[in-house]
């Protein structure tokens, strides 16, 4: 029960029902439990806030990742006129550099949010299950990543395309993470994410090393891809409760 | 994490006491606002009236308080939807809002919050 008042209501209550009858809200000193019901209720909310947040960084890495797949067989697959080898090589990089910053971007912008958020819910629960998966997980994933750079800037056909999926299994590796210090407990569409990357990543592996097939590689990360986007609109469209107006 | 003594107990209530004896922190709505603010940098009016459940007269209230207090910034952006009124906490505002995580964090555990911590 929140301290504050007699009847058993807390403070935020009293506010809200005042505004009924009182053309002003009266000012009155809040009780620690106040704040601590406050950061309970900031973190409910945040749910919805943040669930469209998470939204546009599946959107954003859908596409990335399309651009990866597809855009050198587009590029290369056709001549396009008034453009040199070499501008076509600049618009290549350019558009994948781009697309990666603005994936980088709202990432950070994602991730800052999920790392307030749980800075928030640490401070009001006092309990961190992540603490001692934390330091394997960023060891695992530095060399995961610094295996798959060496790999991908030395190697190429199957090698760099198994490089491609380990910095990919990586980066789900990283939102995994990110999700579950976000959100207690994670939203179906973030499992959905997560699990159609992990599966995709488990088909590649299958497909380049047993079957020596390139083609159900491209597929199965197809496939990844289509589930990030509809989790993207999900997230984006479906409404979430009272957790957070549109 | 081990649980706070019982000095610094008082020593966090005396803290809170402190924080919540500013003009611009007596009211749980700008503090449920502030903590939103501090997490999310940025909030439209609208969830701000979801999330406060306070009527428009009341939150205009609050909002102007805190930013009469510098702890955030009112402004008008267009939006495909069209103009929206949104709150910026600014960075006095996020210095007040990091004193407000240190006191709850050095706030003691309640037996109700054992049992509300989610899995």
């Amino acid at each position: 029960m929140i301290s504050g008042t007699q009847d058993g209501r807390s403070a935020l209550q009293v506010e809200a029902a005042g505004d009924q009858n009182r053309s002003e809200p009266v000012d009155q000193r809040i009780a620690p439990d106040e704040l601590r019901e406050s950061a309970r209720r900031t973190l409910q909310f945040g749910r919805g806030v943040l669930r469209r947040r998470w939204s546009a960084y599946y959107a954003v890495w859908g596409l990335a990742v399309t651009c990866y797949f597809l855009l050198p067989d587009l590029l290369g697959g056709t001549s396009i006129p008034f453009v040199t080898p070499l501008q076509g090589t600049a618009l290549f990089v350019g558009l994948l550099l781009g697309v990666t910053l603005g994936a980088l971007t709202v990432s950070l912008v994602v991730f800052g949010l999920a790392e307030r958020t749980f800075t928030l819910r640490l401070a009001t629960y006092r309990s961190n299950p992540f603490r001692s998966r934390d330091r394997a997980l960023r060891y695992a994933i530095v060399a995961a990543l610094v295996l798959g750079v060496v790999i991908l800037s030395t190697r190429s056909g199957f090698a760099a395309l198994l490089a491609v999926d380990t910095i990919l299994v990586v980066l789900t590796l990283f939102l995994t993470r990110h999700l579950g210090r976000a959100f207690h407990p994670v939203p179906i569409e973030g499992w959905l994410a997560s699990c159609s990357f992990f599966v995709a990543a488990a088909v590649s592996f299958v497909s380049l090393l047993v079957f020596r097939s390139e083609t159900a590689h491209l597929w199965a990360w197809l496939g990844g891809i289509l589930v990030w986007f509809g989790c993207a609109a999900y997230a984006r469209f479906v409404p979430v409760g009272n957790e957070v107006p549109t | 994490m081990a649980p706070p003594s019982a000095g610094a107990a008082t020593e966090s209530l005396a803290g809170l006491g402190e924080q919540f004896a500013q003009e611009e922190l007596r009211s749980s709505a700008r503090v449920l606002i502030m903590l939103s603010l501090g997490v999310n940098r940025r909030l439209g009016f609208m969830a701000l009236l979801a999330l406060t459940h306070c009527g428009k007269g009341s939150l205009n209230y609050h909002l102007k308080q805190l930013e009469a207090a510098g702890l955030i910034r009112m402004s008008t952006v267009f939006t495909f939807g069209g103009p929206r009124v949104v709150a910026d906490i600014t960075e006095k505002g996020q210095v007040r809002y990091r004193g407000l995580i240190e006191e709850l964090r050095r706030l003691p555990v309640s037996d109700s919050m054992a049992v509300d911590m989610p899995s």
